[in-house]
C-alpha cells in the first residue's frame, strides 16, 4: 500500500504541476472576471497539499508500524484471496477493453455474444445449452429494448 | 399544493405506462437491492440511459423505483441470509437474521416491507411539504448565496470520505479537475481539451457515473468470488398480527422522523439513518437485552429510518440542485437528462409535473408494500444468480447504456476509463463518489463565484457581507473541518496514551 501512496502522491503532484504550469498562458481578459486559469489554479494547490499530506502519512505510516493495523489487514486479505481470484479483476478490465474495441471494429452484435461467452467461459459457466440460451437472451433483450423500443442504432462496426 | 397533487395522481393513473415502469421499476430495484454488491446506486446508473426517450414523468419514476426498490431489497437478503444486499441493511441483518434463525423469516419480512412502505410513504409526504418552502426560500438566492450552496455541497465530501480524509478530499481534488475540462463558462476559453472536440463540452458525466459506480463495482466482484448462498428457511406468515403492528407504530413513528432528517442532510445516508434508528429505538425500549436477539421493533427500525431517507435526499436535491450521496447523484443526472434543472427554478417552471412525481413516488411505495408482501421470498432466490452470468450482463449494459446516451462510442470510452479509474480506487480505498459530487457541484461553484464577482465589481466583500451567504459558507467550513479536527483528536489521545 505504501508504494501505491507514494506513486499516486507524485502523480498527483505531476498533474498540479502541469496545471499550474498550462495555466499561465490561459488569457485574462481583465475587468472584473478572474479569468478561465483562477479555479484550475487553486484546484492544482489543493492537489498539491493533498499529495503531500498523503506522501507524508504514508512515510511516517512505516515509521510506527502496525499502528493502523493496516498493514496487517491487507496480507492478512492477500493470503485468503487465490491467485485465480487476483487475476480474474484483470481479465475482465481486458476483456471488456477488447470488447470495446471489437465494438468499433466488428460491430455490436458481434462483438457482445463473443464477450460473454468468452467472461461466462472463464468464470467457469461451461454448459453449453444454457450458455447459449443465455448469451442469445441477452443480446434479443438488449436488441428489443434499445434497438426497437428506444431507437438506438448500435454501431455496426467498420464493415457494417 | 393539494390539488396540485391529485392532478398529479390522476395524471399518474391515467397513463397505465407509467405505472407499467413503475412497477418494473420497484422490481429491478428490489432485485438489485437484495443482490449482495449491487446497490440502488448501481441499479439506477445502469437503468438511467433506458428512461432517454421517455417522457419526464415515466422515466424518473421508474428510476425512483429502482432506487426505492434498492434501498428496500437489500433488507430480504439480510433476513433470510444474513448478508445485506445493501450497506443499509447491515443493521437490519442483526435481529432480521435472528429472528429467521428462531423461524419467524415471514414476520421479520413483512415487518421490513410495512415498515419501509411507512417510512418511504411518510418521508415522500414531509418532502412534498417541505420542498415547496424551501425552493421559495432559494428563489431568492443570487450568484453569491449560490456559490455558497454548492460550496457547502462539495464540503460535504468530509463526511463521505470514509475512512481516509487525504483521500476522500483527493478524490474531490480529482474531480474538481475534470471538471474544469472543457469550454470556460464565462470567456468558452478551451481549458485542457488537448484540442479534442469531444471534450470542448467538458467530460460528460454519466458515463463517468456508469463507470464508477457499476463497470469498477462489477470488477471488483470478479475479486470476490465465493460459493453461492442458498435460501433454507421456510416462510410462514408474512404479515404481523394486529396487536404486534400496534406496538411497532412508535417505532416506526420515531425513526421516519429521524430517517428523513439525517436523508436530508446531504453527505448522512440510509446506512447512517439505519444504524442511527436502531440504537434511538434500543435506548427507548424497555427490553435492551432483546435487541440482537430477533426483536420486530429493531428490523422496523432499520427499514423505516433507512427508506424515510429517500425522501430525506430528495429534498435538497430537488430544491437546491443539491446532491447529499452517490444515488441522488445519479438522480440528478437522470433530471438533467429530461432537460430539468434541479433547483428553485423547477417547482416554478415545472411545477404540475414536481407534483406527479410526488404522486408517483408514493404510487411506487404502495407497489413496493405489495411486491414485497406477495412475493419476497421469490426475490430472495436472485442471490441465486450466479455471478457468472450477473458480471458479464452489468459489464455489457455498462458499455451499451454509456453509448445510447448520445450515440457514440466517446463515452463509452469515457465509461471504461471511469470503471477502471474507480475499480482501482475502491482497491486502495480512495472513495469513488466525491468525485461524482465534485464534477456536478465544481462547475456550479466556479460560475457563480465568478458571476458574483463580476455583480460585485470584482470586490470579495460580497461573500461575508450577504448574512445567507456568510452562515452557508461558515457550516461549509465547520462540515469540512470537523472531521479533520477529530482526527487530530484521536491522534491526541492515542499519543498520550
Amino acid at each position: 500500500m505504501k508504494k501505491v501512496h507514494l506513486s499516486i502522491g507524485i502523480a498527483l503532484i505531476a498533474v498540479a504541476g502541469y496545471v499550474l504550469y498550462t495555466t499561465r498562458s490561459f488569457p485574462n481578459l481583465g475587468g472584473t472576471d478572474i479569468g478561465p486559469g483562477f479555479f484550475p489554479n487553486l484546484i492544482a494547490w489543493l492537489m498539491l497539499l493533498l499529495a503531500v499530506l498523503l506522501i507524508f502519512s504514508s512515510l511516517r505510516q512505516e515509521a510506527v508500524p502496525a499502528e493502523e493495523g493496516d498493514g496487517a489487514e491487507e496480507s492478512a486479505s492477500e493470503t485468503k484471496t487465490q491467485t485465480s481470484a487476483r487475476f480474474l479483476p484483470l481479465f475482465g478490465v481486458a476483456a471488456t477493453v477488447l470488447y470495446v474495441v471489437l465494438i468499433a471494429l466488428a460491430g455490436f452484435y458481434v462483438a457482445t455474444p463473443i464477450f460473454l461467452l468468452a467472461l461466462m467461459w472463464t468464470l467457469r459457466f461451461r454448459k453449453l445449452v444454457p450458455l447459449v440460451v443465455t448469451i442469445a437472451l441477452i443480446t434479443v433483450f438488449i436488441y428489443l429494448v434499445f434497438e426497437v423500443m428506444l431507437k438506438v442504432p448500435m454501431p455496426s462496426g467498420l464493415f457494417g | 399544493m393539494f390539488d396540485l397533487f391529485v392532478q398529479g395522481m390522476s395524471n399518474i393513473f391515467s397513463q397505465p405506462h407509467v405505472l407499467l415502469l413503475s412497477v418494473l421499476g420497484v422490481a429491478v430495484g428490489i432485485v438489485v437491492g437484495a443482490l449482495p454488491g449491487l446497490t440502488a446506486t448501481m441499479g439506477v446508473a445502469l437503468i438511467l440511459p433506458m428512461t432517454f426517450g421517455m417522457d419526464p414523468v415515466a422515466g424518473l419514476l421508474l428510476l425512483s423505483g429502482v432506487y426505492f426498490g434498492g434501498v428496500y431489497g437489500g433488507s430480504v437478503t439480510a433476513i433470510l441470509l444474513r448478508t445485506p444486499g445493501t450497506p443499509a441493511a447491515a443493521a437490519t441483518a442483526i435481529d432480521g437474521y435472528a429472528l429467521t434463525r428462531k423461524g419467524m423469516a415471514g414476520k421479520a419480512l413483512g415487518t421490513a416491507t410495512l415498515s419501509s412502505f411507512a417510512g418511504g410513504t411518510i418521508s415522500i409526504v414531509i418532502l412534498m411539504f417541505l420542498a415547496p418552502v424551501l425552493a421559495n426560500v432559494a428563489l431568492e438566492f443570487s450568484a453569491s448565496e449560490s456559490f455558497a450552496l454548492a460550496v457547502f455541497g462539495l464540503s460535504i465530501i468530509a463526511s463521505i470520505a470514509g475512512k481516509s480524509l487525504v483521500k476522500g478530499l483527493i478524490s474531490g481534488a480529482i474531480g474538481l479537475f475534470i471538471a474544469t475540462v472543457g469550454l470556460d463558462p464565462m470567456t468558452a476559453y478551451p481549458r485542457f481539451t488537448f484540442g479534442a472536440t469531444e471534450l470542448m463540452n467538458g467530460v460528460p458525466f454519466i458515463p463517468v457515473m456508469i463507470g464508477l459506480f457499476a463497470a469498477s463495482e462489477a470488477f471488483k466482484s470478479l475479486s470476490e468470488w465465493g460459493a453461492e448462498e442458498k435460501v433454507k428457511a421456510k416462510i410462514e406468515r408474512v404479515l404481523p398480527t394486529w396487536a404486534e403492528f400496534k406496538r411497532l407504530v412508535p417505532t416506526i413513528l420515531r425513526s421516519t422522523g429521524l430517517g428523513t432528517m439525517i436523508g436530508i442532510i446531504p453527505g448522512a445516508g440510509a446506512d447512517i439513518a439505519a444504524f442511527v434508528s436502531y440504537n434511538e429505538t434500543k435506548r427507548f425500549s424497555k427490553d435492551k437485552e432483546g435487541f440482537g436477539q430477533g426483536k420486530l421493533e429493531a428490523v422496523a427500525a432499520c427499514e423505516s429510518g433507512a427508506n424515510a431517507c429517500t425522501g430525506g435526499a430528495l429534498v435538497p436535491l430537488l430544491t437546491l440542485g443539491i446532491p447529499g450521496d452517490a444515488v441522488t447523484a445519479v438522480m440528478l443526472g437522470a433530471l438533467m437528462v429530461q432537460g430539468l434543472q434541479p433547483g428553485p427554478m423547477l417547482f416554478q417552471d415545472h411545477g404540475d409535473l414536481v407534483y406527479s412525481l410526488f404522486a408517483g413516488m408514493i404510487v411506487c411505495y404502495i407497489i413496493m408494500a405489495l411486491m414485497g408482501l406477495l412475493s419476497a421470498r421469490y426475490f430472495a432466490k436472485v442471490v441465486q444468480i450466479p455471478k457468472a452470468i450477473l458480471t458479464p450482463i452489468i459489464l455489457v449494459l455498462c458499455v451499451v447504456g454509456a453509448y445510447a446516451i448520445n450515440n457514440n462510442m466517446t463515452d463509452v470510452y469515457i465509461m471504461l476509463i471511469a470503471g477502471v479509474f474507480g475499480y482501482y480506487m475502491q482497491k486502495w480505498d480512495f472513495p469513488a463518489s466525491p468525485i461524482v459530487l465534485a464534477l456536478i457541484l465544481g462547475p456550479m461553484a466556479e460560475s457563480q463565484m465568478r458571476r458574483a464577482l463580476v455583480l460585485s465589481d470584482g470586490s470579495y466583500d460580497i461573500f461575508y457581507t450577504r448574512p445567507i451567504t456568510l452562515v452557508l459558507l461558515l457550516i461549509s467550513l465547520f462540515t469540512l473541518f470537523t472531521p479533520i479536527i477529530k482526527a487530530i483528536w484521536r491522534k491526541r489521545k492515542r499519543a498520550v496514551r
